[in-house]
């Protein structure tokens, strides 16, 4: 009993210790730009050039239109989820159709008016609409 | 920034009907979190506009001026809780760092809060489109429309700047624990350290998802219901706004409800309806767009004899995917050392519904559809912050008055 109350004190002295969080504390120096930068691309590190092609998708490319996403990429799990599910971000309010299904099957994108193929080439019958280093928008013939 | 005053100014009046004890900082931050959840519903019904919406909430938050408001007492405040603020600014800074960049952010919470932008409201035949499945499409929409509305007042896309809302959600939160903890331990200074200790536990790395804001609310709600009397029906608003926030929140609501039900009564349990009422609406809206939970959906049974089989397995990865703070949990292991009495008589409550909140997770894994690995690998090092959460504030309560105790002085009289 005598020695509860050290053993107290010593306990909020590990929680305080133990849970103190000195990252923050560094957001209020020029470390926040740098950790900035690098948090920005975190979500594409992986599929490079895809953000920057998306955007120049979505300038090309107007509200309610369907787009098919094409990537070299031939597995749900194996790399086609991660670069369907940024592409839909990027293109949020058109309508992205994927080619590949979370069961590895692939699909066909009969509905779709335009391809954005990233480091792929568009499929026959297709023209193409705009390209940059990373990728091609082609649309469907009319 | 704006937006997040705009919730701030409505929700003061809320806060003042809701709990009429509460002196003046906590009633600002427990209005700020109300404020949340009404904008939430709000949006479930009027349509898009950021007049709409604001004319929508102040209506309804200026009913609440029938009843007899009275301007709140000051509370006492320690300059320890500038450290606390300090870390709040450097959290703020760290959330608006960039554009939300959270994988889950990417693939689930920011793409919803974006479709709904472009659709200029909840875009159903997204969240039935069996092609986005993989977006969680029956999540919760607080923290997508927490964003939205951010865009709407921004006047376009804006995943960056409502990104604040998040040091908005922690404060508040942690507003609220030193406000009640200052009454508890009858000392500003003691109630500012405790807050500082807690505040890393509050403030998750996780911008742009539901964890942080599930958190402040959740555990908001589980202070003010242990306080009881006057609190509880702000508690009880709270936990149904943390159900809008994350489905975990569902759960919770029936977590504290036995919980309270065991420790203190049905009567007193049955006062927590409203936090089924606020939960209610998007469950409803939800179902009526046959927009279902994945856990429920299929032959659950199947997947739970088939998953119980696998118990060990379970054990295994819960145990490769154990994260934390060891000195942390280490001061959680002293404090039941010397304080095991007042766990149990004291803080009954939180511990059982921290108990119910395991078995809960649990039983998800049990019968989920995504195999255990996966499941697992990706939940587990959240789920331990939604229980480190209580179980160190437990740990705090229960050992600091005996901290506080001194030497009891001689029974001899000096000469």
């Amino acid at each position: 009993m005598r020695w509860s109350p050290w053993i107290a004190r010593l306990a909020c002295a590990c929680i305080l210790i133990g849970g103190f969080e000195p990252f923050y504390f560094r957001m209020l120096t020029p470390e926040r730009a740098r950790f900035g930068a690098w948090a920005t691309q975190l979500p594409y590190s992986k599929t490079l050039g895809l953000r920057a092609f998306m955007l120049g998708v979505r300038e090309r490319t107007k509200s309610g239109d369907k787009i098919a996403i094409v990537t070299p990429y031939t597995k749900w799990n194996g790399g086609y989820a991660y670069a369907f599910t940024r592409s839909t971000y990027v293109l949020a309010g058109r309508t992205t159709i994927p080619i590949v299904g979370d069961d590895d099957t692939p699909l066909s994108a009969d509905g779709a008016e335009y391809f954005a193929c990233w480091h792929i080439e568009p499929p026959p019958g297709t023209v193409v609409v705009w390209r940059d280093n990373h990728g091609i928008l082609a649309r469907t013939q009319r | 920034m704006i937006a997040c005053l705009i919730l701030v100014i409505v929700g003061f009046p809320l806060s003042r009907a809701v709990d009429r004890s509460a002196p003046l900082l906590r009633a600002i931050a427990l209005g700020f979190l109300l404020a949340t959840g009404l904008m939430t519903i709000v949006m479930l019904i009027v349509p898009w506009n950021p007049g709409f919406i604001i004319i929508a909430m102040a209506l309804l938050s200026a009913l609440s001026c029938f009843a007899k408001l009275q301007f709140p007492h000051r509370e006492r405040l320690s300059p320890i809780a500038l450290i606390t603020l300090l870390m709040l600014i450097g959290y703020a800074r760290y959330a608006t760092s960039a554009p939300a960049w959270e994988v889950d952010f990417v693939a689930d919470w920011g793409l919803k809060a974006r479709v709904f932008f472009e659709h200029g409201g909840i875009d159903w035949s997204f969240l039935t489109n069996h092609w986005y499945r993989w977006s969680r499409q029956e999540y919760p929409p607080l923290v997508p429309f927490v964003y939205d509305f951010g865009s709407l007042l921004a006047g376009g896309w804006d995943d960056r700047g409502p990104s604040v809302f998040y040091a908005f959600v922690v404060g508040a939160s942690l507003i609220i624990v030193q406000s009640l903890l200052t009454d508890e331990f009858e000392s500003p200074h003691v109630a500012a350290l405790a807050t500082l200790a807690i505040a890393p536990l509050v403030a998750t790395p996780w911008i742009g998802i539901g964890d942080t804001a599930f958190l402040a609310f959740a555990f908001g709600a589980l202070v003010l219901i242990r306080r009881g009397g006057d609190s509880s029906l702000a508690g009880a608003l709270l936990l149904g706004i943390a159900a809008l926030t994350k489905n975990e929140g569902y759960a919770l609501i029936i977590a504290t409800v036995i919980a309270v039900a065991i420790t203190r009564g049905w009567r007193t349990a049955a006062r927590l309806w409203p936090a089924i009422a606020v939960a209610l609406p998007w469950i409803a809206l939800r179902a009526s767009h046959h927009v279902m939970n994945e856990l429920a959906a299929g032959d659950v049974a199947a997947r739970f004899a088939q998953n119980a089989r696998q118990w060990t397995e379970i054990i295994r990865l819960i145990g490769a995917h154990t994260t934390g703070k060891p000195l942390l949990w280490l001061g959680v292991v002293l404090s039941i050392a010397c304080a095991a009495r007042r766990w149990i008589e004291r803080e009954r409550l939180l511990l059982l519904i921290v108990a119910l909140q395991m078995l809960a997770y649990v039983a998800a894994y049990l019968i989920t559809p995504f195999g255990l690995e996966w499941h697992i690998r990706w939940s587990w090092d959240r789920i331990i912050w939604h229980i480190q959460l209580p179980v160190v504030f437990v740990a705090i309560v229960t050992a600091v008055p005996l901290a506080l105790t001194r030497r009891p002085a001689s029974a001899e009289p000096t000469p």
